[in-house]
């Protein structure tokens, strides 16, 4: 497999929008109770909130006998402008 | 001061699956997937389809200035009548996501004895995601999409 040869993946934090950083580990911190593997990823597509945990989608998406409890959707909606999945 | 209550988002979305949502199925040749009563916020019987409306959060629109204009974050869950469970479901759940992105202007609905009123901003409705429910046996094919409803309270309560 190829590499960029020259590539520097901090141009990605350097380009992010002022802000969206801190506004993504305000999230990240709120749900670490819920989903310990939680970080911040940077990158080309912007800036993101992901977790790893094997069973984290069935808490926030739910299933039939399970309300969703979408713990990401409600941090990242307290701070406004949600989009909705597929948006 | 008095400050009124914010639209149910959840409840305004139920009521306006109720009234519209099996009717548009039926206009448009499915009338296998019509869901009669089976739409609320708890899956409560074993009868399907059903569709399942949550209300997980939200924020206000001017939260600095105004108690009034909300954004509330829907997940609406489908799940099929059975056999082609994977085309009702995702049918259901794209019909019911046209139900919601033309909520407009003010609407009023009645689930059983109570009234819900809002006046509607708009609801921007993401894209059907095709799944499958494993807590289910045999796993069934399930369909869901979050919305969200931008609503406030009708003026006529007391603004």
């Amino acid at each position: 497999m190829g590499r960029l040869i020259g590539f520097d993946p901090t141009v990605f934090v350097d380009a992010a929008t002022p802000g969206l950083i801190e506004i993504a580990e305000d999230i990240a911190a709120e749900v670490e109770p819920h989903y310990p593997t939680v970080e911040v990823a940077v990158d080309a597509g912007g800036v993101s909130v992901v977790t790893h945990g094997s069973f984290d989608h069935f808490k926030e998406w739910g299933s039939v006998n399970n309300s969703p409890l979408a713990y990401m959707r409600r941090a990242a909606s307290a701070r406004g402008n949600y989009t909705p999945e597929g948006k | 001061m008095t400050v009124l209550a914010l639209p149910y988002g959840s409840r305004v979305a139920i009521g306006a699956l109720l009234a519209d949502l099996d009717a548009l199925l039926t206009a448009e040749g499915h009338t296998d997937f019509v869901v009669g009563n089976n739409v609320g916020t708890d899956v409560t019987h074993d009868t399907y389809p059903f569709v399942r409306v949550s209300q997980v959060g939200g924020s206000l629109a001017e939260p600095e200035s105004i108690y009034w204009l909300a954004d509330t974050v829907l997940q609406i869950d489908v799940w099929g009548p059975g056999g082609n469970d994977r085309f009702a479901a995702h049918t259901i759940a794209e019909t019911a996501a046209r139900v919601l992105v033309s909520l407009s202007g003010s609407v009023e609905y009645t689930i059983g004895t109570s009234t819900v009123t809002a006046v509607v901003s708009r609801c921007v409705v993401g894209v059907v995601t095709d799944t499958t429910d494993e807590a289910l046996t045999p796993p069934r094919p399930y369909s869901r999409f979050d919305a969200v409803l931008t609503a406030h309270p009708q003026p006529n309560t007391g603004s």
